[in-house]
Order: structure tokens, then sequence, then C-alpha cells
């Protein structure tokens, strides 16, 4: 037995590397593609395009509108006229469109000035988040403009001041998230797609007969199949963490690199397991793909990386607790941007145990059909 | 017999079709997934951050503390999951993730108030995740201008000069397309482009390609047809497909999900007929340019789905991101097309609005079909 | 250029090459093919056959020289020529849509071709009716037999009537009387219409159906001709010698001066002098050998093929001694015995209640054309495939019950290359070894003995996709002996592979049987390979039809149905179609008109009365079957083979 697999596990990592395409492929799913994907798009506000109609150019209103800056909000451009207006909002070319009356000066002095800010809803996420910092924006300016009227002095009013602190990432680096999700959502694709390549390569080039015509068993090709790809993923992963993640984008690591390591491991596993339970559904290489990227894409998107679980609807969070990229991407913050230790991350670590489990069955009772 | 230009093209839609017609894989895959993916982020999927979970640590424990942690409770932003008694305790929740949120209240809250002086107060944020931390920070400092204009106008009734009037800035927010600021209108259209960004290229990259490794191209290439004739005739059934896919997903959007639609229903026709005949093309172009369905499929991931997942204003609006990403954006057709689709649905406005659009994505679909045929040769190696 | 004016097809000097000029597929090629001519080009796999064809066709750019396809140069402009010829490409029905049922495949090259509807309807009609296939009109093609879509292949390259037809191996793989259909189908085209065709053959005695052959190896012509013609040469070259004991005649002939080349066939060695006239009689006696008989004999294309090949005096490969070490083994009963096996896919029969036995040291030939069920019998026999009906036993070991304890007693070799084309020949015998169990200590002295027992010691380093398909084939047996298998299952083994080479492995095989005494079950669907064998079945849809040694099989097909008339006629177009509705077995093999008759005096009466009728004289002689012809005659025994 010991034969047999260590002479398949040889002849496959010698295949893999050697298949150029694939190769290529990995090295920039984990250097490139977690560069451009730690760039990319986020929840956070950032450079909101702001429009600025401003009727009243007066010292209070360039008050007012200075507070809009950097780094939420970008003033884009000062319009003229409510047509044009319109014709920005509905192009596009702002999300926000901040309109300041003629009498804003007279009134702020004496009270009752109102400005009105246009969002554009159709970016409801966004919209959202920068209702609540204008919000914040006109009371703390009312506030001093009160103080300066009522007597002066700073900080005699009563008013809270919410001292706020962000924990593990203070400054609300982008990229500090997205280079670590992106970092978790290529360890979900590469391990899928290499095990599905490494079958379909198998079955198409018709040497899986030969293959079932030796003494090697089911589970052994099987897990000559996998095991290549948990030894290689995970440590991509690390690479690519300590490479892009911490050493371009300077993301703090502070938890267990052994302990992710270590679940990765299995994790990986347990979607090799997934990737040739397909790759054995599927008739040729085109139809792999297309069924992987089925899948992958709903349990990227249940992942809880966009949406917190809290938020979805009750379907939904528990339908997510069977997509194992949920727990992993739950883990793999908590461990390495947290610096979480077992005892924060063990529901999640059972999670993916379980899951694995499932779906190593599922795949092995596939192989096992091969040789009927 | 009838020489129309066009008949050759025909006859290898037809053959396409009906190979397509019997193919259930790819029938189901190109049909059914869509659906289903539509299905199942429509109708569950909100990208709402609401209801964060808030842990209070409340020293105080006055009149003062107590309105301040209900106007957390009862904004639909936050949710409270407890009330704690320790700062480490709350830093324990933080971290275990029990709460994303923690408010820590001073023993002398409510007296620094009452005698109408500023307080302070803590709040820490999980900042670990993305969508929490700013989120979560933007919502308390909203939450907290509002407790702040309460105690305000208290403070000013008191000393005689609580007068709304008085109020020196109030903002009005008027939110346009989207007055409810549904996510739903938000994430259905965008899903609609994504659906028909993701299927109708990468099933007609695999088209050449297929029928490359199965040799029955030889019959096309040792044949007059022309090349234009091949690309149409390959084209056509898959933009077929992709427009399907639109329709039902379109039909979904307004009958099952009540999505918004303001705008003129031809203009988003047009844009997604125009989008399906582009996004097909640049499968087929891809197809023309690769060797194996593998290499097939990566490329068209990689060159179309991908940049446009990032640079098309899925998410976050193109104008947000920075200069090289916005140039970026104005490079690929999706962006367009989001344009249309978002605009049909939420913004309505003239037609003469998209037009240039539309002539865009008709430019582009020269530009890709040019291509793909100047790529296209009747030979093999 | 100069344009022979009657010359439809020319060719001068034509080159290609491929990988950066790595490798040469066709190397300074002319010939010319006249109007109304049936032109062959013969040659194994990678002879650089299928590259002329495409260059003709106008799908292959060629690197150089000159090409002229029905009066356009067809290097300068290829797109020209697409109107007036009609291509099939290689591999059965490859270029037919499976899902798409004949109706609908005829209906898209009609389109493609713009074929006027009144010509369509007539065209149809008759190619139809000539392949017999209306019934069969709203079938899918996937589910055609092999000869079927051979024949659907055919219409749709016929559909526009083109005047050059480019055919790439049409008849590989397909059952005889297919292939008989085939061939009238396109003398009846030739005659009627002056088509002019090129095909290619990896067959050898199909070159005797065509007007003239050119034959290729490795991208050149060796020789070409009138089929007559180019085996002139080589009469009174080539000898038979019957012999109990072939291997000292072998040793022997090696020893002396005047054997070119020597194979072993079915306890005869056909022995190719270099001059003629040298009667091995002679050298055999002085060796001290008796008890044999020596033969004069006809020579065949292989003939010709082999004598070009072995022309230059190379180091004949050391006839490989011990291959195996392990003992032999005896197996009670047999070592493969199958009871009425069966094979069923839905309402498809694939192995239709096929029962046989095999002994240790025996070798046993599955004969029958693509689609038969070899494969599926082979895969049962080897715990491939789960049989659905029937029982059977291998090497002592149930099919049903004992699979995996079965493995590491059978070799298999199968249709498909089984050598991974990215790991090196040593890399692929390492993963064998592992595979197999074969202790590791013993692994590098095992291989490398195999592999220099079969003279590929130098190629150890080597990827397979390099090595030419004769040197793979021997690898993939390496690789299925390695092991030292008891039984061995053979599926279509020489499939492509030039004459010298199939000759080597069929030597290999010999060895494992008869001096090692391993069990041989082979699959194949040449012809000329059943001398190889010491028993031989014929497999027709499932069935196995006629099981026994090759000679009797033959004897009992004449001794039933009578030896083969064969008409030589002056012109032998007209004279076809004169005899053909007379006798409707009558089938064309180049210049020559067979059919096998019970009465051929009276047939050959009848055949110079409705010859003289026209003018026309002929030379008439019977000829014992061919295995083809056998193989016709039993099928026809049990009643089957029609479409």
């Amino acid at each position: 037995m010991i034969s047999r697999l260590a002479a398949m596990i040889r002849k496959e990592c010698s295949q893999l590397f050697r298949d150029v395409p694939i190769l290529l492929f990995v090295i920039w799913a984990f250097t490139g593609a977690v560069y451009t994907g730690g760039h990319g798009m986020g929840a956070e506000l950032r450079d909101y395009p702001a429009l600025v109609l401003d009727l009243s150019r007066s010292a209070e209103s360039r008050e007012l509108l200075s507070r809009f800056r950097a780094p939420y909000f970008r003033i884009v451009g000062y319009a003229g006229s409510d047509a044009e207006l319109v014709r920005w909002l509905d192009g596009g070319r702002a999300s926000l469109a901040i309109v300041v009356p003629p009498d804003f000066e007279r009134r702020a002095q004496r009270g009752g000035a109102r400005f009105q800010v246009i969002s554009d809803g159709s970016q409801s996420m966004s919209a959202t988040i920068a209702g609540a910092h204008i919000a914040s924006i006109a009371g703390r300016y009312s506030v001093e403009l009160l103080e300066a009227r009522l007597g002066g002095a700073r900080g005699r009013l009563p008013q809270v001041d919410a001292r706020v602190r962000v924990e593990y990432n203070p400054n609300l680096v982008e990229t500090w998230f997205s280079g670590l999700l992106e970092v978790l959502n290529q360890v979900t694709m590469i391990a899928m797609l290499l095990a599905a390549a490494a079958m379909v390569r198998e079955r198409e080039r018709g040497t899986l007969e030969h293959l079932l015509v030796t003494p090697l068993r089911p589970w052994e090709l099987f897990a000559a199949k996998v095991i290549p790809v948990v030894v290689l993923v995970p440590l991509a992963a690390l690479g690519s963490v300590f490479g892009i993640v911490h050493g371009v984008f300077g993301t703090p690591i502070r938890g267990s690199v052994a302990l992710f390591y270590a679940v990765s491991v299995v994790y990986v596993f347990a979607l090799a397991s997934l990737g040739l339970a397909i790759a054995m559904l599927a008739r040729n290489l085109g139809q792999a793909m297309l069924l992987l990227l089925l899948i992958l894409y709903p349990m990227m998107l249940l992942s809880g990386a966009f949406t917190p679980p809290e938020s979805m609807g009750a379907f939904m969070r528990y339908a997510s607790l069977a997509s194992p990229v949920r727990h992993y991407v739950d883990f793999g913050y908590q461990v390495l941007f947290k610096g979480n230790g077992l005892a924060y991350v063990w529901a999640d670590i059972v999670g993916i145990l379980v899951l694995g489990v499932a779906l190593f069955t599922i795949s092995i009772r596939r192989f096992a059909r091969l040789t009927r | 017999m009838r020489r129309l230009p066009g008949d050759r093209a025909l006859a290898i839609a037809r053959k396409e079709t009906r190979q397509l017609l019997r193919d259930p894989a790819y029938l189901g895959l190109a049909i059914v997934v869509p659906l289903l993916l539509i299905l199942l982020l429509g109708y569950q999927l909100s990208l709402d951050v609401k209801g964060l979970l808030v842990a209070v640590v409340d020293h105080d424990r006055s009149r003062w503390s107590r309105e301040y942690v209900d106007g957390l409770v009862h904004s639909e932003y936050f949710r409270l999951v407890g009330m704690l008694d320790s700062p480490e305790e709350a830093r324990e929740w933080v971290r275990s993730g029990r709460a994303r949120v923690v408010i820590d209240i001073p023993p002398d809250f409510g007296r620094r108030l009452s005698a109408g002086r500023p307080a302070t107060l803590g709040v820490t944020v999980d900042g670990s995740f993305p969508a929490r931390g700013q989120i979560g920070t933007g919502y308390v400092e909203a939450i907290n201008a509002l407790y702040n204009q309460r105690l305000l106008r208290e403070h000013l009734a008191r000393h005689g000069a609580g007068d709304d009037r008085l109020w020196p800035v109030q903002m009005e927010l008027a939110v346009w397309y989207n007055p409810t600021l549904e996510s739903k209108n938000f994430i259905v259209p965008g899903m609609l482009v994504v659906i028909l960004m993701i299927f109708p290229p990468l099933l007609s990259a695999l088209l050449i390609v297929r029928e490359r490794e199965s040799g029955t191209i030889l019959n096309l290439y040792c044949s007059p047809a022309g090349r234009w004739d091949i690309l149409a005739g390959k084209a056509l059934p898959y933009v077929a497909v992709s427009f399907l896919d639109f329709l039902l997903i379109f039909a979904a959007s307004i009958w099952l999900f009540r999505v918004r639609f303001v705008g003129a229903v031809w203009v988003l026709v047009a844009g997604a007929l125009l989008y399906s005949v582009c996004t097909v093309g640049l499968g087929l172009l891809i197809s023309t340019l690769t060797r194996s369905q593998l290499a097939a499929m990566l490329a068209t991931f990689l060159g179309a789905v991908a940049p446009a997942f990032t640079f098309s204003g899925i998410f976050t609006p193109p104008a947000s991101l920075d200069a090289v990403g916005r140039f970026v954006s104005r490079l690929i057709p999706a962006t367009y097309f989001m344009d249309i689709v978002r605009g049909s649905y939420l913004k309505g406005g003239g037609v003469v609005a998209y037009v240039p659009s539309l002539l865009i994505l008709m430019l582009y679909c020269v530009v890709i079909y040019v291509a793909a045929w100047l790529a296209l040769r009747k030979r093999l190696g | 250029m100069e344009v022979n004016g009657a010359a439809t097809l020319a060719v001068r000097n034509l080159c290609r090459s491929y990988r950066r000029g790595r490798v040469r597929a066709v190397s300074d090629v002319s010939f010319e093919v006249p109007r109304g001519e049936v032109f062959g080009l013969i040659g194994p796999d990678g002879a650089g056959k299928t590259s002329v064809l495409q260059v003709l066709a106008g799908v292959l750019r060629a690197d150089s020289g000159a090409a002229r396809v029905a009066g356009v140069d067809v290097i300068r402009n290829p797109e020209a020529v697409k109107e007036a010829i009609g291509y099939m490409p290689q591999g059965l029905g490859l270029n037919l849509y499976d899902s798409l049922t004949v109706q609908e495949n005829i209906e898209f090259f009609r389109d493609l071709r713009r074929v006027p509807r009144e010509q369509y309807g007539d065209n149809r009609e008759r190619l139809l009716r000539m392949t017999r296939l209306e019934r069969f009109l709203d079938r899918p093609a996937g589910q055609l037999s092999g000869g079927m879509r051979q024949k659907l292949a055919l219409i749709c390259t016929l559909i526009h009537l083109p005047d050059v037809l480019l055919l790439d191996e049409p008849t590989t793989g397909v059952d005889p009387i297919s292939r008989r259909d085939f061939w009238s189908i396109i003398h009846t085209l030739v005659a009627s219409r002056g088509v002019t065709v090129l095909m290619t053959t990896a067959y050898m005695d199909e070159a005797e159906r065509c007007h003239r052959v050119s034959l290729m190896h490795d991208g050149a012509v060796i020789a070409a001709g009138r089929p007559d013609e180019l085996t002139a040469p080589l009469v009174e070259r080539v000898w038979t010698v019957r012999s109990p004991h072939p291997d000292d005649v072998v040793e022997a002939l090696t020893k002396g001066e005047h054997a070119q080349s020597m194979a072993i066939a079915g306890g005869e060695v056909r022995v190719l002098a270099r001059s003629p006239g040298r009667d091995p009689a002679g050298e055999l006696a002085a060796a001290g050998l008796t008890g044999f008989s020596v033969d004069a004999v006809r020579p065949s294309f292989e003939d010709v093929f082999v004598e070009h090949l072995t022309r230059q005096p190379r180091a004949p490969a050391a006839a490989p001694r011990g291959l195996l070490a392990a003992p032999r083994a005896t197996f009670i009963g047999g070592a493969v015995i199958a009871d009425r096996l069966t094979c069923r896919f839905g309402a498809f029969t694939a192995v239709d209640e096929v029962s046989l036995a095999l002994d240790e040291g025996e070798i046993l030939g599955l004969l029958g054309p693509n689609g038969a069920g070899k494969t599926t019998l082979i895969r049962m026999l080897c715990g491939l495939q789960a049989p659905t009906g029937g029982a059977a036993t291998v090497a002592g070991f149930d099919v049903r019950r004992a699979r995996t304890a079965l493995r590491g007693h059978i070799g298999y070799m199968s249709q498909r290359f089984s050598l991974y084309p990215d790991q090196t020949v040593l890399e692929n015998l390492r993963l064998s070894a592992g595979l197999y169990g074969i202790p590791r200590a013993e692994r590098p002295g095992r291989i490398e003995a195999l592999l220099s027992s079969l003279g590929l010691e130098s190629l150890a380093d080597r990827q397979p996709r390099a090595l030419p398909l004769g040197v793979r084939q021997r690898l993939a047996l390496a690789s299925a002996i390695l092991h030292e298998p008891r039984v061995l299952f053979l599926d279509e083994p020489t499939a492509g592979v030039d004459p010298l080479a199939r000759r080597q492995f069929w030597d290999l095989v010999h060895l494992l049987a008869h001096r090692h005494g391993v069990a041989v079950l082979v699959s194949t669907h040449y012809m000329d390979e059943a001398s190889h064998c010491d028993r031989l079945g014929f497999m027709h849809e499932g069935r196995l039809v006629g099981l026994g040694r090759p000679a009797e099989l033959t004897q009992r097909a004449g001794a039933e149905g009578g030896p083969m008339l064969s008409v030589d006629a002056s012109e032998f177009a007209h004279a076809f179609t004169l005899l053909r509705p007379r006798f409707p077995d009558a089938m064309l093999h180049g210049r020559h008109i067979r059919w096998q008759t019970r009465q051929p005096e009276r047939d050959a009466l009848a055949v110079r009365e409705t010859l003289a009728g026209a003018g026309l004289t002929a030379a008439i002689e019977t000829r014992p079957l061919s295995m083809e012809d056998t193989f016709v005659s039993v099928l026809r025994g049990a009643g089957l083979g029609h479409a």
C-alpha cells in the first residue's frame, strides 16, 4: 500500500509541476490576484464623490463643505444649477449632492439653517453609510455654531464626545481586510481547482482506466490526488500571507501561524474532496469548471465576509453554516488578524472538520463506484 | 437556390442550437444556474449591515446613560446583546466576536451632563472584519449626534432658547432612486450584470476550443464558409441564450422581488442585447486565441469576469476608485451596461441619457468581433 | 511548375514540419493524380499522409513546395479550392455531429455547401440508397455503428458532388462488409462521374484497390506506382518456411547472408531474401535443420514496406531472451474461461453471451471492426466493467467477486495510449513498479533489464510524446508486463504502427506466449494479423462468430462457401458495372473483381459470356480465401452483417 501510494504521489507532484498553465495560474492567484484584490472593492466609504451646489457662498457654507473631506468624501465638482445637479446624479458622476441654500449664512448665525443632501440610493450600501457620516458632520457643526453663539468657550455645553477606538485595524486600512480575504478566497478556489483538474486530466487522457487495472485501491487514488494539494496550497497561502498581506500591505499578523496552517490543511483537504467529487460528476473539463463556479460563488457570497451573518435572513444564516468558506473566513480573521487562540475558534474548526468529513465521504463513495 | 448572405451563418447557428438543446449539461448550466443564483441572492442576501451586535458597560446607570443606551437599542442599526460589568469582559466579547461594538460609559457620565457640561464615553469597534469597522463607527457617530442634538435641545429649552428655529444647522436628507434604501434594489440589478457577465463568455469561450479538440472544426475549415459565417453562426444561439437569461432574471426581478423599475424597458432591452453580443463575442475571441479548454476558461475568468467584478461598479461606484481604477473601469463594457441597468431600474431619465452608453456598447461589439475575425484562421496548426 | 493537363491533383516537393522544424511531417513529397483515378497514400501513422491531405484541402499551410487541385494553386489560394473538394478527415465519423440525427447532419452539410434544391433531392436519394441508411434518418449520429458512421460521413462529404475527394483513412476500423460497400460506392462514383479520389490508409492490403499508390514513411515517399509495379521487384524474393521449430529457422537464417528480413507468424516463417531466386532451403539444410518445407509466395505490400525499411542493414534487434523471470503457472481449466459473458447498457447489448477458453501459452485473437464489442469484452475480463450476465474466471479469479485480487496477476494494454505523456519513460515504469508492489530494491534492476531486452534503454529519459508510435506501443507493453503477469490482454495494440514495428511487436508477443507461457488475448481489426494467433475468434455486434485455428476457419469457410473467383478484365470499371447485377457479391479490388462462389466453373463461364457480349476479355482464376474473405463468409453464414 505504501509503495502504491508513494509511487502515485510522486507521479502527481511531477505532473503538477510540469503543467505550466495551472502553475502560472496558482502563482498569480497567490500573488497578483491578492494584490489587486486587496485594492478592490470594499464596503467602506472612500472618496465618495460629492457634488456641491452652493447658493450661499459664505464663510459658513464653506466651513460646512470643508467637513466633507477625505478619506470619506471627495468633492468632484461645483454645480451651477439644478439641472446640472440632476445630470450629474443621473449620470452617476456624483453619488451625493450637497445643496446649500442662499440664506444659509444668515440663518446659521440666528438658527434654523438647513442644507439638503441628495443621496444616490442606487448604491444603497454606500448611501447608508454616507448618510450616517453626514448626520455626524451636521451635528458637530451645529454644536460648534451653538457654542460660539452661546458663549465662545468650547467644551461648556452638555455634549457627549464618543471616543472611538477601532481595535485591530485602528486606521481602518482597507487593504488589510481585503488582502487577507483575498488569500482565503484563493485558498478555497485553488484547492478545488487543483484537485478537480488532476482528476479530469486522468479521465480525459484515458489513463484512469489503466490505474484501475492495477492493484491501486480507490481510496489510494483519492489520497494521491489530494495530498499534493493539501501540502502545496496551505504553504502557498502562508507565503502569500507573509509576502503580500504582511509584506506589501503591512497587515499585522497577530496570531498563531501554526494554528492557521494546521486548520488550513484540514480545510484544503475538505475542499479538495469537493473538487474531486465535482470532477467525477462532470464529463469533461469545461463542465467541471462551470460546476466548480456554480458551487464556489454562492459559498463565497455566503461566507460572511460581505455581509455579517447577523445581518442575513434566518434561512441564509443557517444555510451559511453549510459553507466551509464561512467557517474558514471567520477562523482566518480571528486567528491571523485578531490573534485569537484555539479557545475562540474551536467552533469554526469543528465546522470545518464536520464538513470535511462529510465531503470526504461523499467523494470517496464516488471513487469506490469507479471500480464497479 | 437562395444565395442570401448569411444563409451559411444560419445553417451553422441552427446546428449549434440543436447541439445546445440536446446537451442537458450545458443547457442546465446556461439557464438553470443563473436562475438559481439570482433566486439565492435576491431572496436572502442583504448587504445592509443592520443589527450590529453591541454590548454596553454602564458604570453610571443614570437616567442619562439609560437614555443613551435606549437610543442605541431602538435603532435598527444595532442589537443589544448584553450589559456587561467590566471593560475586561467587554474586550473579551469583542475579541470573541460576541459583540462588534462596545460602549463604555464612565461613572460620571450622568453627573456631568446634568450639570450642563460635556461628557465622554468610550466606544470600541471591532475592526477586524470588512464592512464592520467603518460602518460601526459611522453608526455610533450618527446615533451620538442624534443624542447630542437632543441634549442640546433640552439644554436650550431649559435656558429659554429651545426653539427649533434657533437650531443652527439641520440636514435634510433626500434619497433619490431608491428612497427606501432597500438593498435588493441595489443588488438585483447588479446581479443581472454579474450573471450576464459570467456565463455567456464562459460558455462561448468553450465553443470553438471544444470543436477544435473534437475535430469537427475541420468541417467548417474545409468548406467555403467564411469567417464571418462561422463567428456569426456560433454567436447567434449563445446570444439568444444570454438574452433569454436576461429576460428570466428581469421577469424575476420585477415580479418576484418587486425591484423598483422606473426607466424605459426598451432601453434596458437594447442594452442587454448589445451586452450579450459583446460578452459572447469576448468569449469567442478568447476561444480563437487559446488552445485548450482549460486555458480558455482561465483566460475568460481572468480577462473578462474578474475585472468586471472589481471595476464595473457592482459594489462600489467607479467614481470612488483611484485614478487607475477609474481609468480601467471606463475601458470595460460591463461598466456601461451597469450604467444602463442601474439607470433603468432606479433612475429613469430620458432616453437621451443612455444613448452614449448604448453607442459605446455598440462600438465594443464591433471592436471585439473584428478582433475575433482577424484572429480566426480557417487552418490547423 | 508545369501541370500535366490531365492531372487533377499535382503535388511537387511538398514540405511541412512541426515544432520549429524538429518534426518533419512531410518531406519533399511529389505525385500526380489524373482525373478519374483512385490514388492511395499508404503508410503507418506518422508517415505524413494526413498532413499532405490537409494541405491539399487548404486547411494546413505547407512550408514549401507546390500543389494544385482542380486547377487551383492551393498553396497560394487555399480558399478557392474549397468549393470543389470534399474532405473527410480521419477518425470514424469524426466530422459528424453526434447529437444531430442522420437527416440533420446531411442537411447541415447541404446548407454549408449551398447545394441547390433540385440537385440535393436526387443526390440524397441515391446516396442513401447506396449506403443503405434510409431507415436510419432519425437516429442520432452518435448511436450509429462504426460502419454506418463512416457511410454517413461519406454522404456528407459527397452531398455537394465534388470533383475531387480527399479521404483520410476512411476504412480504418470498419467491418469488412461495410468496407466493401464503401469501395463499391467509390468505384461507382469514379466510373459514373469521373470523380478523382485521393485517399490514405494504413492497411497495406488496401493498396491493391487503388489505381496507383505512393508508399510513405516518416514523411517521405519510399515507393510509387501501380500496385503490381510495386510488388514486381519482390517476386521470387519472398518465401514461407513451415517448421515445427520456427525459432531455429530464424536463428539459422540470421547467421547467413541471404535473408533480409524474417517474421514468425503462426508456425511459419516469412522470409524476405536479399536477391531473387535464393531459396532458403539450401541454407537451412546446411545449418542442419530438417522437417521443414519451403514455398515461394506472392509478395504483399507489407513486404514492400519491410524491404524498404530493412534495406540498410541495421543491427538486428537482439531477440529478447529472458523477458520474464518467474516460472510458468498452471491454471485449472484454463487461464481465461468465459461462460456466456454478457454486457448490456440499457437497451444496447455490447457483448452478447460470449463463451471462450484460453490456455496458458496460447495466443487468442479477437478479430472484428470497431464497435464489435472486443474492448468491452476485454474490459470485463480485466475487472474494469461489471458483466450484466454470465461468468468468467481469469488466472483463477472470478471477475465478479475477486476483482482486487485479480489485478496483480494480469497485464493490460488498452487501445488508447496508456502512458503518461508528460512523464519520462523511466518515470512511467517506476510508477508501474510502485503500483504493482515490486520491492523497491528490485525495481531499478528489473526496469533496466526490461528496457534493454526491448532495445529501449537509450530512451529512458524521453517523454512518450516525443517518440514514434511503434516505440510507444512497445513501451506500453513493457509497462504491462513489468510485474510478470500470467495473463495478458492487448486491445488493438498495433493500430497505426508501421509494418516493421508491428512485426517486432508480434515477435515479443510470441516470446511471451510460447516461451514464457503467458496466456495472451489480443484484439485487432487488422485481418492480416490473424495469422499470428494460435486461435481466432470473429466478433461482430457483440457476438462471437466462429472460433478456431486460423487455417481451420479459412478451410471451413472455403469448404462451405467455395473459393474466391478473381476476374482481371481489360476495362475493369466497365466490367464491374456489367457483372455487378448478375453477381451482387462482386467487389472491386483495385483492378480485380472478386467474389466467393460455390460454383466457380459455372460462374467463370457466365462471366466470359457477359464480358464477351460487351467486347471485353478477362483473365479468370480462383484464389483461396483471405482472412477478410473468411470473415465475410463466416458472417454471411451466420446471417449477420448488413449495415
